[in-house]
């Protein structure tokens, strides 16, 4: 049992909590090991951008029914201060604001209209570096720092890394290569470690008979 | 003019602690509520690590002091409680928790 001697260490374990089920970093290692899957997909006739979302959106229904049928029969419910409230908002808005960048950057990027010779003033690799760092760490790092979970902001950054990668290998061993050491290693190990999470979670909070859950 | 002694006077302050707050128990139960601005018995049970039966009789003892706001509804068909600190219970526990700085500040290294 933990005593009130630090009152805002009390607050920050409340609200870390609702990130101890491993949740959304089994969804972040979608992002990571969707990489492969898209290239087949393109290959079968989903045309670019489309063929990133289908295991990408795979992690919202993850995040969503987990939280719901996973997460919240076992942890309880609670209504945050409203300073805490007002941050997950902004979360929220930053959030929303990587997913339409990221969008409509991976767009511009197939459909041509955007090329990474575009950058070429920097060099075609530190200009993807560039572009990534400033549209994905930055938010991140943000996002990161408004749920206080530094987690997410090491993912942005991996992110970034892999693409570095792959686009360097791209030329040499193939797409399916490149991206393998790019994004699905890192991508296998987030996963393992989000799992890891979530059976550690289930094991920590084991569902209650009914009669537990009141007064 | 007698001289202070620091371990008597923190001694003494500590018999002036509200002792319904001092209980290890009520002290974790009033401090997570504090810092929210309302949470069900479940998540209490879990983030407090108290058993059913011990946070339901703690619950009670702050409910009947009026610290606590008890509020029981249904959740999906299924009985909810939800509890949240009074205004009455806040500035209790603030009073507790300067009351503490106070004395393990006069407590001699």
């Amino acid at each position: 049992m933990q005593l009130p001697t630090d009152l805002k260490s009390i607050e920050r374990k409340t609200w870390q909590v609702w990130f101890e089920d491993g949740l959304i970093d089994i969804m972040w290692s979608l992002v990571f090991l969707n990489f492969i899957p898209a290239y087949y997909l393109k290959l079968a006739g989903l045309p670019l951008p489309y063929n990133y979302f289908p295991v990408v959106l795979l992690g919202l229904p993850i995040v969503f029914f987990g939280k719901l049928f996973i997460t919240r029969p076992r942890l309880g419910n609670v209504k945050f201060s409203l300073a805490r409230r007002r941050r997950a908002g902004l979360a929220k808005l930053v959030s929303v604001g990587i997913s339409l960048t990221g969008f409509a950057l991976l767009a511009a990027l197939t459909t041509k209209s955007l090329t990474m010779s575009s950058y070429d003033w920097f060099g075609p690799e530190s200009g993807t570096f560039i572009l990534l760092a400033v549209t994905v760490i930055l938010p991140m790092s943000i996002l990161s720092w408004l749920i206080e979970n530094w987690r997410f902001a090491v993912y942005g950054t991996l992110l970034v890394i892999g693409d570095v990668i792959a686009e360097s290998l791209l030329p040499h061993i193939g797409h399916v290569a490149a991206a393998f050491w790019g994004f699905t290693i890192t991508g296998t190990v987030i996963l393992i470690f989000g799992v890891t999470l979530l059976v550690r979670f289930l094991k920590r909070f084991p569902v209650l008979r009914e009669d537990d859950l009141h007064a | 003019m007698p001289e202070h002694d620091p371990l008597a006077d923190g001694l003494d302050a500590i018999g002036g602690l509200d002792r319904l707050v001092h209980e290890p128990a009520r002290m974790s139960i009033m401090a997570h509520l504090y810092v929210v601005d309302s949470a069900d018995f479940l998540f209490l049970m879990r983030i407090t690590g108290l058993t059913r039966g011990n946070l339901s009789s703690h619950m009670s003892k702050l409910e009947e002091a009026g610290y606590i706001e008890v509020v029981k509804t249904f959740r999906n068909k299924i009985p909810n409680t939800m509890l949240r600190l009074t205004d009455m219970g806040r500035q209790a526990f603030r009073e507790y928790t300067e009351q503490m700085r106070g004395i393990i500040g006069k407590l001699p290294e």
